[in-house]
């Protein structure tokens, strides 16, 4: 297992390498850079802009800034954004978590949901709950879901117009409630979150059900699964300790890059809900091309990406017998 | 019994001179008498504010804005005169270069403090050191410097190098900072007094060390989420209503950060925020739906007049790279033409829904009174362009259509704009199909605001004698009533807002006689001749169309009936209202729940 671990972990680096640096690149290719909209500025003199660039670095050549940040981020430090003249962690950290709630509530509503319909679609195929919900499933991947976000928002005025109920709307916490204990507020938050996380939900239960559905339905058929049934086994045993734990394991396969893709996909929903994550400020910083929040938080990314894929290796060798590291 | 008699003198002399800034009542339609106190305003923000320290803040709406008191001056907006605000009286010199205020006793910092001369006097030793500073440029005027001194604990004068008709608007705009805070950090001055001062108040900084002048102090702020502001108690010993009764009547304001336009309407609609400003026709719509369905109790305030605002064209004179388009581009009869393909009322209709104004010089259309007479002289007019493109030897069109010219070259730019603004880029659209009609090919170009400044305005080593780029759509807002016809840096050849010239060097003797025009307006005190001069600077920037102006856009207020106080009918209008809280003076605005 530990020699394992090693090796995936010395295949991060030069993965990491690139994509930072192809970042870096593309990021600095386009025209202009921060200091550009101050330069528009009548009260920024060119002899301050020169010397503001000197601060920034951004006289540099790009590799001398690559390479400065690269050192930088390897002792602990992400950088300074230009625009919030603040560490890019301080910034960073506390959209991340923000972020982590919707993914969080997500993931549990996904897998708790996502799992149930497709086990159901799985036993009773064809069966008419099972193409409604097939129908519905079709809904949900094909409507994008800043555009479903925004359907639910006008839902939500709807509701509240109608009927006066103080429902959220859109935010992470009530204007109203101040100074409320710990768990006022946590329960004020989860409620906020409750409809973009639903929203966030709503693609992933469609294709995971349609997943598992499909894999129960292939191992449904194995010779083991009637072997099992003539043995007199209960249905829930062969359904559940039999079929599922096969049909789950490319779905644990492919936990490891929910962790990262979560993060980024909470992505158009957060800036239509008004959710203070991770997408707003990478919108932000893109646009005022603040450099180091951009590439910092794309090197976290890949660096959750590559410890998703460790834990997804390490969940399927507990989950399948047959796959041992060595 | 004499000491009492002593003492009640002393009282009745205090109470005589206390003077404090009593807002009228002309200014609200709400009578003093039906005034409830208390309650939050809620407001939503786009985006996040970026530290507390006001040398500092750049994005609008910034901290330090919302939480100061305003300068030694006010405008009284039925008179268009500056009148005493911070300063109790201010006297001007003859040669009206010198301006002597005394400050009202009784002003004081949201940490109790009085504010003094001293306070005046170390700002504007920071502002007119620090080069970075909103205020630096103020700070000078033809290279010498604005001068000023401390009579008094309570009297100031500051003296300009030169008389201009800004100078009080100049005054206006300097708002204190605490000498016990930023001229302590200033100290000698200088560059290490600038990097001091400018290092105070950091985003990190606790809300609770912050001192101001304001109606609002800042309360907590979570970044990404919400601002709350309360009440400075200290701002009311010297802001009375009309009844004497001390102002703001708010207990805070409450801003919440949501960055999509689309959720500021939801959150407007479910009655969740007071104030919202629709930037178009179909979110006025879906409010008035509302309103109408008796779902929201909101007042509406439509077509409240053209927004101080305004888009234009203009075609690069700075191309030496291609000699057939400098030329083309520097020849004002191209640009007659080209302004009369532009279809405003198509514009108007198609792009604004028919909210906004038609604006054809420098002076927004919101200044109407200062528009000069037949301004419309090359309005939308396909035959006269025609014509005039023919004239310029363009006589001969290719097989698809576009004019050539006896050299071969084909009548073809490329419009660029900001992807950002959909505004401007559907005006691009409609001028591109107007041209195409007339044989002139408009391609269109969308790149995001950031690059196409660097295109426009090249900083990085770029080329200001050739620029990369055929034609722009770009807008301007902002600008005073004391003398809208514009600003220098519009006028300047290279300038930091001259579009079509960026070299130094002028290039036609419009430019140059446009410049000396708006100078001589600047020193003109008499507002008829100062008015006169303008007409001359609109007439010279008809004839050339150096910037083609497009439109303005029509300005709209609504707001939750739960807010009352709003400005009387004759003032509720863009020049006066508000750029964050609308046709309201927030010291006087009330919640009704």
């Amino acid at each position: 297992m530990l020699p394992f671990l090693f090796r995936r972990l010395l295949q991060f680096i030069p993965t990491f390498l690139i994509s930072t640096l192809v970042l870096f690149f593309v990021v600095q290719a386009a025209p202009g850079d921060f200091l550009t909209q101050l330069s528009q500025n009548p009260r920024v003199t060119p002899e301050k802009l020169a010397q503001l660039k000197i601060n920034y670095s951004l006289d540099q050549s790009e590799w001398v800034q690559y390479i400065r940040w690269l050192t930088n981020l390897l002792k602990g430090n992400l950088g300074i954004s230009f625009a919030a003249n603040q560490p890019v962690w301080d910034l960073v950290a506390p959209r991340l978590w923000n972020s982590l709630i919707l993914v969080i509530i997500s993931t549990v509503l996904t897998y708790a949901i996502g799992l149930l319909i497709g086990i159901y679609g799985a036993l009773r195929p064809y069966s008419v709950p099972d193409r409604i919900i097939s129908v519905l499933a079709y809904f949900g991947l094909g409507i994008p879901s800043f555009f479903f976000g925004l359907l639910v928002i006008y839902g939500l005025v709807v509701l509240k117009q109608n009927t006066g109920w103080d429902v959220p709307i859109t935010g992470k916490s009530s204007g109203a409630l101040q100074n409320a204990g710990f768990f006022r507020n946590g329960w004020d938050v989860f409620l906020h979150a409750l409809a973009p996380s639903i929203v966030l939900a709503l693609r992933s239960i469609s294709s995971e059900s349609r997943f598992i559905r499909g894999q129960m339905l292939e191992v449904m058929g194995q010779d083991y699964i009637r072997t099992a049934r003539a043995k007199g086994l209960n249905d829930s045993i062969v359904t559940y300790k039999h079929a599922f734990r096969n049909a789950s394991l490319p779905l644990v396969a492919t936990l490891g890059s929910l962790l990262p893709f979560l993060i980024g996909g909470a992505g158009f929903v957060e800036v239509v809900f008004a959710w203070p994550g991770l997408t707003p400020l990478l919108l932000d910083s893109l646009g005022n091309q603040d450099l180091y929040v951009i590439v910092s938080t794309a090197a976290l990314t890949s660096l959750l990406y590559i410890i998703g894929n460790i834990l997804a290796d390490i969940l399927l060798a507990a989950v399948d017998p047959r796959i041992r590291y060595s | 019994m004499k000491k009492v008699l002593m003492f009640a003198a002393a009282l009745t002399l205090g109470a005589a001179s206390a003077t404090p800034f009593v807002h009228p009542a002309d200014r609200t339609v709400s009578k003093p008498s039906d005034v409830k106190t208390g309650g939050t305003l809620r407001m939503n923000v786009a985006g996040d504010f970026d530290t507390y320290n006001p040398l500092v803040a750049q994005g609008r709406p910034n901290i330090p804005e919302l939480t100061d008191a305003g300068g030694l001056l006010g405008v009284d907006p039925y008179t268009y005169e500056y009148i005493p605000y911070m300063a109790q009286s201010f006297t001007q010199s003859k040669d009206n270069r010198t301006f002597t205020f005394t400050l009202r006793p009784e002003l004081k910092w949201s940490d109790g403090q009085a504010i003094t001369a001293d306070d005046y006097i170390s700002t504007m030793k920071i502002y007119s050191t620090d080069e970075e500073a909103n205020l630096f440029s103020y700070f000078t005027d033809g290279g010498k410097p604005v001068t000023f001194k401390k009579l008094g604990n309570l009297q100031l004068s500051i003296t300009f190098p030169r008389a201009t008709v800004q100078n009080l608007e100049t005054i206006s705009y300097i708002t204190p900072l605490p000498d016990h805070i930023f001229g302590k950090a200033f100290g000698a001055g200088g560059a290490a007094g600038v990097k001091a001062v400018r290092a105070l108040w950091g985003p990190e900084t606790d809300p609770s060390k912050l001192v101001v002048s304001g109606d609002f102090k800042v309360a907590s702020y979570k970044r990404g989420e919400r601002l709350s502001l309360v009440k400075n108690p200290y701002y009311g010993q010297w802001n009375k209503d009309s009844a004497g009764r001390p102002v703001p009547y708010m207990d805070g304001i409450q801003y919440s950060v949501v960055k999509d336009l689309n959720a500021q309407l939801a959150q407007f609609l479910a009655g969740n925020v007071d104030l919202f400003a629709p930037s178009n026709r179909d979110q006025l719509a879906q409010i008035v739906a509302a309103k109408n369905g008796g779902k929201l109790n909101v007042d509406v305030l439509a077509n409240a007049g053209p927004q101080g605002s305004v888009d234009y064209m203009y075609f690069n004179f700075n191309k030496s790279s291609d000699p057939f388009k400098q030329t083309l581009f520097r020849n004002p009869k191209f640009r007659q033409a080209m302004s009369e393909l532009i279809n405003k009322p198509q514009m108007i209709d198609q792009v604004l829904g028919g909210l906004g104004v038609a604006a054809w010089t420098s002076v927004y259309p919101l200044y109407s009174e200062w528009v000069a007479p037949n301004v419309d002289k090359y309005k939308y007019n396909v035959a006269d362009a025609n014509k005039k493109l023919d004239e310029l030897g363009f006589k001969k069109r290719g097989a698809d259509g576009i004019r050539v010219d006896s050299k071969g070259n084909r009548l073809s730019f490329t419009l660029l704009t900001n992807s950002e603004n959909n505004r401007r880029q559907q005006m691009a659209q409609i001028f591109s199909d107007e041209a195409k009609k007339a044989g002139v090919e408009v391609k269109t170009n969308f790149i995001p605001f950031n690059q196409a400044l660097e295109v426009i305005y090249p900083t990085n080593g770029g080329s200001t004698t050739d620029r990369k780029f055929d034609a722009a759509i770009t807008g301007l807002n902002g600008g005073g009533f004391i003398n809208p016809v514009g600003v220098a840096s519009i006028f300047e050849c290279g300038g930091d807002l001259n579009g079509y010239n960026q070299s130094k060097q002028c290039i036609a003797p419009w430019e140059t006689q446009q410049l000396n025009l708006f100078y001589k307006s600047t020193a003109e005190f008499d507002q008829a001749k100062r008015k006169a001069i303008s007409n001359q600077i609109q007439q010279l920037q008809v004839e050339n169309q150096g910037l083609i102006y497009l439109l303005s856009q029509n300005a709209h207020y609504v707001w939750d009936t739960r807010v009352q106080g709003e400005s009387p009918k004759k003032i509720a209008t863009p020049l006066w209202a508000s750029l964050y809280f609308g046709v309201r003076d927030l010291d006087l605005t009330w919640l009704s729940k």
